[in-house]
């Protein structure tokens, strides 16, 4: 039920709402320590040696967005990813290991063979969350964090290739996994408001676009160059008539 | 000597002097992809940019000059327009370079957006660009538009374009060279205006920060640049229709209706070409995608067709005697034909996928550049050079087409086959994976140094006799 309705809850909020994907595009994540749910210590770059990965955050005594969130990525992306990893890795100074092997555990990942699951080392969490622009803040009344949901590509020399918040349509999630399989996926900034002509406009409320006047813009050389060189036609006309 | 005179022997000497060196630039770049030099990155894309706006600027003003002063033949020609251009280009050409040697701009020839904002290491060098572009964007514009004038004077817009030929008349007629020069003056105008709008955007964003939409940019700038090195072609193939048939003993040419058709139809798909530079652009309708596609087609095949035929039509039987002027214009047809099918393949959807943005672009744009239109104009060049010092440079005419043609052709091939390889275009040192960068590397600068070796003496042949030209009293 809790699911459902936070899942309700946040898909509503839309793409364009979210964080500028292309300002953290390309951006250098720093190679944080880690510790796995295994107990081998490890550091952030090793486990993008082979592949790239698909990394996302948690607390493991989230009583909010956290267990919706893993859950509705393990149903969109499956348990055994193929020719890329998937990183999941809690944030929380509280955590402890068995506290992130029991959340594996209770989303149904028995095998550790197949997700990734770790815990940050403490020192290091603030430059990881900085770079990867996710926000949390301790709310001491209810003892929790709020913080954001988010799943992100790295590539193996651990650069930020995609990154999106929240729940959105799975389609979109598979985005993220064709773009850690090394696949061309298209992308594109959605534009602003500061920018005056354009070739499409969005409509935000349906996701629909259509031509703008940025596109006519470009009939304007064309036309004017006729209408140029009847206009000296006719004044050159003229001109021998007087 | 009259002062069309004066001012189109000013024109060579300032596009003779200026070729050696971009040439120069362009050895550097193919050593240094060889790894027999070691450029920094920023100099070598500094001399890139530099090398690809200075030849396109120099052959494109040179193939105007030599269609204002043909023009003369048919109409009454201001000087006026013709010298506010050149005055203009200098200045542009002055305030290119300055930003691109004083402020490190290194864009590439293109300019893409935004790369003007930040390929440059002073910020001035972006404002002292878009000026530069400005100046040469006016001046060309003024001079276009004075031959247009002067054409209209004497022939109406129906008749300079030969819609009564396509009629099926045959009277009053109107030469190719007047039909080729509207057509591709009409055309041209509208890339210039693109630019002055694509400039306004760029002052726009560069006074008040306010971003562009960068599918319009490229659109814009594409819509420049790509029909102004079209057009340019289209000028060498009018001087080639008006000197070539007489080179040859022959009749001039007839404007014959399929002629006119074919120009006609240039005038117009030639605006819609350039959509082959944005088939990587997924964000393109895809309507546009189809047009470009279908326009790569059209624009070359009518002009290509028809002038090869004229051409070898003319020399077959002809008893022609070769010297520089007939075989620099012979030439250009052929290699006009080869780099056109290399571009051709090219624009097809399914082909670009693979070579997009591999050397096999340069390849073929440097085909129908170097080994076509330039020869074009150095055709223009020699017959100009001749009816005014009598001097046909006979005892040039072995060393110099044979260097520059076995250089020309071992330089583009060497270019092709990399590109079937993959490797990449604007890369100043090759990965390794695709080593094999290295060796067409060397082997095209090699056969680069011999194009320099023809050019050289050319130049100096060129130099003196348009000197005493424009210093004649
Ligand atoms: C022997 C003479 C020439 C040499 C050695 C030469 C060499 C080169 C080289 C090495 C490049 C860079 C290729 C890459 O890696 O992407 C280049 C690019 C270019 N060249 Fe040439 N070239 C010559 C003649 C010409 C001519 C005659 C023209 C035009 C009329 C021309 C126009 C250009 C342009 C527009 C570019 C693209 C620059 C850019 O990508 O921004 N070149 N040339």
């Amino acid at each position: 039920m809790l699911a459902c309705s936070v899942f309700g809850l946040i898909s509503a909020i839309p793409l364009w709402a979210q964080l500028n994907e292309g300002h953290y595009y390309l951006r250098k994540i720093p190679d944080v320590r880690l510790v796995l749910a295994t107990g081998e210590q490890t550091t952030l770059y090793s486990l993008i040696r082979s592949h790239s990965i698909l990394l996302t955050l948690f607390s493991a005594r989230c009583g909010g967005l956290c267990s919706p969130y893993l859950l509705y990525l393990k149903q969109a992306i499956g348990t055994t990813p193929q020719g890329y990893a998937v990183v999941a890795l809690s944030f929380d100074p509280r955590d402890r290991l068995e506290d992130v092997r029991a959340t594996a555990q209770r989303l149904g990942f028995t095998d550790h063979s197949t997700w990734r699951w770790g815990l940050l080392l403490q020192e290091h969490v603030p430059r990881l969350l900085t770079a990867l622009g996710y926000s949390v803040h301790y709310d001491s009344t209810r003892r929790e964090f709020d913080h954001s949901i988010m799943l992100c590509v790295l590539d193996q020399r651990g650069n930020l290739l995609r990154r999106m918040e929240g729940f959105q349509d799975p389609v979109l999630v598979w985005d993220l996994v064709r773009e850690a399989r090394g696949e061309f996926v298209l992308s594109y900034p959605i534009p602003g408001t500061d920018v005056a002509l354009r070739c499409f406009e969005l409509d935000r409320e349906t996701g629909h676009w259509r031509l703008s006047w940025g596109m006519a813009l470009l009939l304007v050389p064309p036309i004017s160059s006729f209408a140029l060189a009847i206009t000296l036609q006719l004044l050159i006309g003229l001109r021998r008539r007087r | 000597m009259t002062a069309l005179d004066r001012l189109t022997a000013t024109w060579i000497i300032t596009v003779s002097v200026v070729f050696p060196i971009a040439i120069l630039f362009g050895i550097l770049m193919r050593l240094n992809q060889a790894n027999v030099l070691e450029l920094s990155s920023l100099t070598f894309y500094s001399l890139m940019t530099a090398h690809g706006l200075l030849m396109v600027g120099i052959w494109f003003v040179m193939s105007m000059a030599g269609v204002s002063y043909l023009l003369q033949r048919y109409v009454n020609v201001q000087v006026w327009p013709a010298t506010v251009g050149y005055v203009l280009t200098l200045v542009g050409v002055g305030l290119l370079l300055a930003a691109i040697f004083g402020g490190d701009l290194h864009t590439g020839w293109y300019f893409l957006y935004p790369l003007p904002f930040y390929a440059r290491t002073s910020e001035w060098a972006t404002l002292v660009f878009l000026l530069s572009l400005g100046s040469l964007g006016i001046g060309w514009f003024i001079w276009s538009l004075g031959l247009l004038v002067a054409i209209l004077r004497r022939y109406p817009l129906t008749q300079a374009l030969a819609w009564q030929h396509l009629l099926g008349k045959s009277t009053p007629e109107t030469p190719p060279f007047i039909l080729i020069t509207t057509t591709t003056l009409l055309g041209l105008i509208p890339a210039f205006i693109a630019a002055v709008i694509l400039l306004g955007l760029f002052l726009i964003q560069y006074a008040s920060g306010a971003t562009q939409d960068a599918l319009l940019m490229k659109n814009l700038t594409f819509f420049f640049g790509h029909t102004l090195v079209n057009e340019m072609l289209y000028f060498g193939i009018a001087t080639l229709y008006e000197l070539f048939p007489a080179l040859a003993g022959k009749q001039p040419y007839k404007t014959k209706p399929f002629v006119a058709l074919a120009w006609n139809l240039v005038l117009v798909v030639v605006w819609t070409a350039y959509f082959h530079h944005l088939y990587m652009d997924f964000v393109q309708p895809t309507v546009v995608q189809y047009i470009g596609q279908l326009a790569s087609w059209i624009a070359p095949i009518p002009a290509v067709a028809v002038t090869t035929f004229s051409v070898l039509g003319t020399v077959y039987r002809s008893g022609m005697k070769w010297w520089l002027a007939p075989t620099f214009f012979f030439a250009g047809v052929m290699f006009w034909i080869i780099g056109g099918l290399g571009a051709i393949l090219d624009a097809i959807v399914a082909n670009n996928f693979v070579l997009h943005n591999t050397l096999w672009v340069p390849a073929h744009f440097h085909t129908y550049n170097l080994l076509g239109n330039v020869l074009f104009s150095l055709g223009f060049i020699t017959w100009f050079v001749r009816e005014k010092s009598g001097d046909d440079g006979s005892r040039l005419y072995r060393p110099v087409t044979t260097l520059y043609l076995l250089g020309g052709v071992g330089f583009v091939l060497a270019f092709y086959i990399a590109g079937s390889l993959s490797v990449m275009r604007r890369v100043d040192k090759y990965p390794a994976f695709v080593s094999d960068g290295h060796l067409w590397a060397l082997v095209g600068g090699l056969f680069a140094l011999l194009v320099l070796a023809a050019v050289v003496p050319f130049v100096i042949y060129v130099l003196r006799r348009c000197w005493r030209v424009v210093f004649s009293a």
